[in-house]
Parts: C-alpha cells; structure tokens; sequence
C-alpha cells in the first residue's frame, strides 16, 4: 500500500489509476490521512535532500571566494585576525578619511592626511546615525575603540604614542608582545605636533629591563635606512625604508617624510634609524600613496617634553640612555626593542 | 557579470547555476561581516550565510513569492534573526546586536513558515538517527542522497531489488511513525 501511495505522490501512476485511487481516498479517511502524512515525509526528505546539493554548491562556491569578499572587522573584544588585513585598513582608512574631511576645519582644507588609527568597531554606532548625530550637533562623534602603537621613552614608565589617538579616550591600556596589560593613564599631549605621553598606572608594572635605544637629538638625512615596529594587526610588525624627506606633510617642518609600509595601527610607532636610534614617532601616511608615510621628529618631541609645566611629570625625564643597539644585527637590535613597543588599545 | 536583483530571481528560479553563485559572492561578506561583529567566527558566519542562502532559495521555488525589498536587505534580515537565535541558544546573547545594514522587517507568517519548516527537518533528522540501521542508511541513500535500488540492493546484499524495495518500505513505516511521535510538539 505505501508503494502505491508513494507513486501516487510521485505521480507515477496513469490517469485511471490516478482517478481510482483518488476515490478510494475520499471515501477513507484513515487512507487520507495516511497519504497525507506520507506526503509530510516525503517532502521533508525532498527539502533534506536538496539543501545537502545546495550545501555542496555552496561550499564549492565557498572556496572560490576572493578575500577581499570577506571583510574582516574586530570583534569588540579585540580579536583580530591576521588575514585580510589589508581590506579592514583600507575600509578603515577610507572611513576615517571621511569623518575627518567632514569636520577637521582648523586643519588644512583638504585634508589628505590619514591619521594611522585603527578603528576597531567603527560601525558600532553605524555609520548612518553617526552622519545624523555630526549634523546635528556639529561636533566629531569618534567611534569608541582605537588600536595602535606607542613605545617607552623612559623605564619610570612613561610612553610616547600619538595625541589624535588617545585625545577622546575615557581609558587606555597597553599591552607589549608578551602578552602583559596594563592601564595607562595621559599626562601630557601635544596637540600641534600631535603626540601624547602616557604613564604606566598600573601597581603590577615592572620595568622588564633596561631600555636598549637612545634619542637621536640631531636631524638625521635623508637616505638614511630606517624601521619602525608596531602594530598595525595585534601581532608586533617589522618595517623598514628609508628617510625620504625633510619635511613632512605639506612642508611641515617638524616631521621627516619617509617611504615605508604603513598601516593603521603604525601610528605613535618609533622610528629608528640604523643604529637603533629613536629619530622619530610615526604619525601618518598619505592618502592614496603606500609607502609615503610621516614621522615627527624626535628633537622637535623631546624639546616639547622639556617645556612642559615642572608639575607635569611626577619624575624628571632625562633622555641620556644609552644606545646598546648600535652595531648589532638588525634581527637583534628588534629582539632587543621589541619588549618597549606597545599595542595601544583606547576605550 | 552583474545582475539586477530581478534578474537574479528570475535565473535563480531556472536553476542557473552561475547566478546562486554570483548571489553567494556578493553578499558573503555582508553577514561574515555582521556574525564576526557579533560574538561569531568565520565558520558561524559561513553556516548562518549558507542556511540564509537555503531559505531564500527556498522561497524562490515558490511560484507565488515576491520579494518587497532588496535581495541583500532580505538576506541579511534572514540571517541576522537566525544569528540571535543561535546566540540565545548558546546563551551568548548580551543583549546587543551591532547592525550594519537596515533591517526589513519579515513578516509574522513568513517567519511561521520557515520556523515550521526547520522544525520539521530537525524532527526528520532526529527521526532519522533513531530508525537506527539498515534503515536509517537504506532511507538516507534513497531518498537523499539519491541513490538507485540497485546501489542499495549491492551495499546490503539483497537478493533482488524487490527485496530491498520491501525493506524500503518497512523503514518508511516506521520512519513515518517516529517521525509524527517526535513532531508533536
């Protein structure tokens, strides 16, 4: 009996079979609802069957996706992952790019500078109401999260990353590439050459060492070979170049140009030269040209330092240490600063 | 190749292949976008995207469907139901959803029927899995994975189709019983 219900179902049987049987049915209930129910199974295994094709396909389908169709953005809990980094900055770039032309007045007019701050989250609020909340209220609505680099410029603690970074934070933490966290808390920016001093506010901080790298206190040339580290994803990244000018963005005289792979996330990075010196803290790079980035000039940031109200700093910042990097192997010399470079995350 | 939304559905209901595909690639990254926002992984992502996909699919095997709004705004409202559901489930729902596109709104009886219809294939797996063997892979050669009585009769030794097709049956009898015993609620 179920195979004849089965063909019927299918419809496999002829047209008076089809009829008979279609008789039958109105005259038993207990037949009707059987059919009825077979009819249930029948189709459900039907859909079963046809999602597994549609499964396959898809997954087919799936190992065809270009990377760039995945766009990858950091959870609120900060996990990024390494891949497909390069689409999240340059959506990121671009968003920025745009918050920024929207209000940035006191800033050249068309601003072309791209800020290196990574913006974990920018879609928190989206995108849509934040463009309301700006007309509204005319002012800058920043989303909350940001990540970068900073690195330490004294062993009591004090580190030195970009001021457009930290400037709207309500807390920050730093984290180096051994995985330690700790709270930092701001005391001093510079909003003209844009850089920030933060301070290690955190009881379980200890010094891990003696800091390797000196400040370089004159103009270093152009041609010099330089690197940076940073952290433009959440793993520590080594890039090199070289000093491609003495001045920076539009002439400014407080910066160097320089031709190195930049991402968001290098901003408020040390710039070194061969030696291990500190010559610079990364600031930017320009739109639309990779590998043309902008570093302030490490004299320009310590003689800042050194005019700061007496009460700013609860120590007194000497910039005497001793370079130890000099001379070493370049996979040394990182070895050996890599444990001063830190993630910088802003809530 | 790019295609309008209306002419996606149309070759879609042909069974073009290429257009599933041109769907999948072009909206993939919308919910990988949203699920990775949202306390998921790429694998989550892939998942919830590809049973969205089946729904949307699905409908369009329906004659009378009609999309009243953009195929990505469907999708994506598809999906992002499916997401908080399966956060609730995991109980990893923090009482926030971060959005990136509108949300259309699905209407109560759309939403009725794709929930009745997961239901039943969850019972019908569940139904499935307890039938226990021979039947539970005789049914799942047959009628999913499409194979001919012949294949069947060979992997379990029958002597002849009709025996198989009696063994068939028996299983289906069962099956049907397990299967209305387990979707009563």
């Amino acid at each position: 009996m179920i195979e004849k219900i089965e063909n019927y179902l299918k419809g496999n049987l002829n047209e008076t079979e089809k009829s008979e049987f279609e008789i039958q049915i109105k005259q038993d209930a207990e037949l009707q609802a059987r059919v009825m129910e077979y009819k249930k199974v029948f189709g459900t295994l039907k859909t079963i069957a046809q999602r597994e094709k549609l499964k396959k396909h898809f997954n087919n389908i799936h190992t065809t996706l270009p990377k760039e169709a995945k766009v990858v953005e950091m959870k609120s809990r900060f996990k990024l992952t390494p891949r497909d980094f390069a689409v999240a900055a340059s959506v990121l770039v671009i968003m920025t790019l745009s918050l920024f032309l929207y209000f940035n007045l006191q800033h050249k007019q068309q601003s072309k500078y791209l800020m290196l701050k990574r913006d974990l989250d920018a879609l928190k609020n989206s995108q849509h109401k934040l463009v309301q909340h700006i007309n509204k209220r005319n002012q800058v609505v920043i989303p909350s999260k940001y990540g970068a680099s900073a690195f330490m410029i004294s062993s009591k603690g004090y580190l030195i990353t970009s001021y457009h970074l930290i400037k709207e934070a309500n807390s920050i933490s730093v984290e180096n590439s051994s995985g330690i966290i700790l709270n930092a808390a701001v005391v001093f920016s510079d909003d003209k050459l844009d850089f920030s001093i933060l301070k290690i506010a955190d009881s379980a901080y200890k010094i891990d060492g003696v800091m390797p790298y000196g400040f370089k206190n004159e103009s270093a040339d152009i041609g010099e070979k330089v690197y940076t580290l940073g952290f433009p994803q959440e793993n520590i990244v080594y890039e090199e170049g070289a000093l491609s000018g003495r001045l920076g963005y539009r002439g400014d005289s407080s910066s160097y140009q320089i031709s190195l792979p930049l991402n968001p996330g290098n901003s408020g990075g040390p710039l070194f030269d061969e030696n291990g010196n500190i010559i610079g803290m990364i600031a930017g790079k320009q739109e639309g040209s990779d590998g043309v980035g902008f570093a302030i000039r490490i004299e320009r940031i310590l003689s800042s330092i050194k005019n700061a109200p007496k009460s700013t700093f609860d120590d007194k910042l000497n910039f005497k240490n001793q370079n130890k990097l000099k001379g070493l192997k370049r996979t040394k010399q990182l070895q050996k600063a890599e444990p001063f470079v830190y993630l910088v995350k802003v809530y | 190749m790019e295609y309008s939304d209306s002419e996606v559905i149309r070759l879609i209901r042909i069974n073009d292949q290429s257009a599933l595909s041109f769907l999948y690639k072009k909206h993939y990254g919308m919910v990988n976008h949203f699920i990775l926002n949202n306390n998921g992984s790429d694998d989550d992502a892939k998942d919830i995207f590809q049973e969205g996909m089946i729904v949307f699919y699905e409908k369009l095997q329906m004659p009378e469907f009609e999309l009243s709004c953009q195929i990505k705004t469907f999708l994506y409202a598809i999906c992002r139901r499916m997401w908080l559901k399966k956060l609730i489930h995991r109980s990893k729902f923090i009482g926030k959803i971060n959005d990136n596109e509108e949300i259309a709104e699905i209407a109560d009886e759309e939403i009725s029927q794709i929930d009745k219809k997961e239901n039943d294939i969850t019972s019908m797996n569940l139904a499935l899995n307890k039938l226990g063997e021979p039947c539970t892979t005789i049914i799942t050669d047959y009628y999913i994975q499409n194979l001919s009585m012949e294949n069947i009769c060979e992997k379990f030794g029958y002597t002849n189709a009709d025996n198989a097709k009696n063994q068939k049956y028996k299983c289906l009898t069962r099956l049907k019983k397990i299967f209305f015993a387990g979707n009563k609620n």
